[in-house]
């Protein structure tokens, strides 16, 4: 077929795929159209679920979302952060330092290989 | 007479598609007594005809292999005179034609979208002519032969860049993120110069096909080998040297970060070439190519962590150019490392080579789409802080739309282009190392949530009162926007079709050391 891509271990379908995709929405789409509607829209039971909690007026900005994902990783942040200082006679270390260790490298290594 | 114009062309379009806008721009500033449109008009006009040039010429490296040109020489064809390559060559295959069609139809499209979202500027004439210095720029070193020609292109690239990145130059951060990126660039020229001359003092030769012929893999030419790599990998903006990365595309006008995008995207082909055809047989390449997939590795880590936390929407998308960069050196990466064992590189070397180089022009495409639709956002609102936006999808649904394609297309969804080139990274690399495909894949799901992030903050959510007049953005500058998408769309639903005529002739082409190097010697 035109659309499939062929790969190590197998194949890429995208026409295979999307028709897989509709039936799954339709077999979703049934299966809702089986639950319960006798909810009453406007109370409490339409409102999105935020841990039990009344959900904010007030707009919840970018700097909020995945605020457990950084605090997670607050010590890789300050660490990736050290680095980027704005300096850019940081950026020239930073490159010397490549050069330095490729050259190394190249040099140590290729004794070795050899 | 119209055969023979014809003629003339198609033997001299290696060196149009470098003069045409070369010339231009040098003719534009004198059109601004024209009228703004003018400018505008004459460079599309310009790029579009480079465009083509393109597309003919890749169709004839397609049908009739390596095409060469010899400037200056009374029969173009006429390389090496004397069996030694005495003038400058272009020397177009596969690889570099992909790479020209991919730089100038972002830069083409961009060039469409300045039309309108730079009107407002008085000083067009100067936008338009670093545009397309910088277009000239990317298809010399896309098209050079020669080691002088790339570093003196590259200069080009790297000036015209500069002062596109400091077009706002009213803004104090404009102004620093062109500095940072001169200072980079300048750097990184004087070590490919000062490669170049290490090799031109024990060769006597700047041609790369001559050069790789006569190596002999001398302590002087893995000087040469680290100070290239070193600079291609920081004119890339890989990690560690990918800080100026944030700034300049942040602060860029958002067709210019689109443009950057290609022109990153050109040193890494600079990168691919030095590495493939020049150090090709080079014992220790293996050395490299594991430098190649750390740094492959590290940039799309960090430039995923990096882009999570980031308020501007313009530095989000340019952390996440860095995270994309990754794969390409990831995928390339793990080819150049079996290349000497065959049947390695048969068995997943050249696929992942392949998914590295799809992944090129699937990123031009949809960080191109990204990066406009974030132009479109301050455009209409003026802000590129997320933390201020919300709500647009209901003021902006087009624009909406468009984002989600870009970021479905980015994170690597299927049935969209990016999860085409990335499922053959993950599946070739899985039989390289399965620790690096597992990062790859943590790394898009990464990408997602932070892209989900963006679409929250930017389209939906509450409707902020001071957006309640802002509507869809003009016509023309939707067109780019649609054609983007619309290839997205393309290259996703026929990936088998783009691998095949695109992707598996540059990946062969990048193989190919002896073609390239037969053609000149």
């Amino acid at each position: 077929m035109m659309t499939t891509l062929s790969t190590i271990r197998g194949f890429w379908d995208p026409v295979l795929w999307m028709a897989a995709f509709i039936i799954v929405i339709v077999i979703t789409c049934y299966i809702r159209s089986l639950g319960k509607e006798e909810y009453k829209r406007g109370t409490e039971q339409t409102m999105v679920f935020f841990s039990g909690n009344i959900p904010p007026k007030e707009l919840i900005s970018s700097s909020n979302i995945y605020w457990g994902f950084f605090k997670a990783m607050e010590k890789y942040y300050t660490c990736i952060r050290r680095f980027h200082t704005g300096m850019v006679n940081d950026y020239v270390y930073y490159f010397i330092v490549i050069v330095i260790v490729i050259i190394a490298s190249l040099i140590i290594g290729g004794v070795l290989w050899m | 007479m119209e055969v023979g114009r014809e003629m003339f062309i198609i033997e001299h379009l290696p060196a149009l598609v470098i003069a045409i806008p070369l010339l231009a721009a040098f003719i534009a500033p004198l059109l601004k007594r024209f009228g703004k449109h003018a400018v505008s008009v004459w460079s599309i006009l310009n790029l579009s005809i480079v465009e083509c040039l393109v597309i003919v010429l890749g169709y004839r490296v397609i049908k009739d292999g390596i095409q060469s040109y010899a400037i200056g020489a009374s029969i173009p064809s006429l390389l090496s005179p004397n069996g030694l390559p005495v003038r400058i060559i272009l020397e177009v295959d596969a690889i570099s034609s992909f790479m020209g069609l991919t730089s100038i139809s972002i830069i083409l499209l961009a060039c469409i979208y300045s039309a309108c979202f730079m009107k407002k500027y008085k000083s067009v004439e100067r936008y338009y002519s670093l545009l397309l210095l910088m277009a000239a720029g990317i298809m010399g070193m896309a098209f050079t032969g020669d080691m002088f020609n790339m570093f003196v292109f590259l200069e080009v690239l790297s000036i015209s860049s500069a002062g596109l990145i400091a077009f706002y130059a009213y803004k104090g951060e404009a102004i620093e993120a062109a500095f940072k990126y001169l200072v980079i660039s300048s750097i990184s020229a004087l070590m490919v110069l000062f490669a170049i001359a290490l090799l031109y003092g024990q060769y006597g030769l700047l041609n790369i096909a001559a050069l790789g012929a006569a190596f002999r893999f001398t302590i002087l030419d893995k000087i040469a080998l680290a100070l290239l790599v070193s600079a291609f990998v920081m004119k890339c903006g890989a990690v560690p040297l990918h800080m100026w990365v944030a700034d300049a595309y942040g602060e860029a006008p958002a067709p210019i970060s689109a443009s950057l995008v290609v022109a990153s995207q050109i040193s890494l082909y600079a990168l691919f070439r030095i590495c493939f055809t020049l150090f090709g047989l080079l014992p220790a390449i293996q050395i490299i190519a594991w430098f190649i997939i750390l740094f492959g590795l590290a940039s799309m880590f960090v430039g995923v962590t990096m882009a999570m936390p980031q308020k501007d929407i313009k530095r989000l998308m340019a952390y996440h150019a860095i995270s994309q960069t990754g794969y390409m050196l990831l995928g390339v990466g793990v080819g150049l490392a079996v290349i000497n064992d065959i049947n390695a590189l048969n068995a997943f070397g050249i696929a992942a080579m392949e998914g590295g180089i799809f992944h090129i022009i699937n990123h031009a495409m949809y960080k191109g789409l990204l990066f406009l639709v974030a132009g479109a956002i301050i455009y209409r609102t003026g802000t590129k802080n997320l933390n201020e936006m919300g709500g647009l999808g209901n003021r902006m649904p087009i624009t909406a739309v468009l984002f989600l394609i870009g970021m479905l297309s980015i994170t690597g969804l299927p049935p969209f282009n990016g999860f085409a080139s990335k499922l053959i990274i993950y599946e070739s690399v899985f039989l390289f190392n399965p620790i690096l495909s597992v990062v790859a894949m943590i790394v898009s799901i990464l990408t997602l949530a932070s892209f989900v992030k963006v679409f929250y903050s930017a389209f939906t959510g509450q409707e902020q009162s001071k957006y309640k007049d802002v509507k869809e953005i003009p016509a023309i500058m939707l067109v780019p926007l649609l054609i983007l998408a619309f290839l997205i769309i393309l290259f996703g639903l026929f990936p088998g079709i783009i691998l095949k005529l695109l992707v598996k002739p540059a990946v062969q082409a990048l193989l190919d050391r002896a073609g390239y190097i037969g053609v000149v010697v």
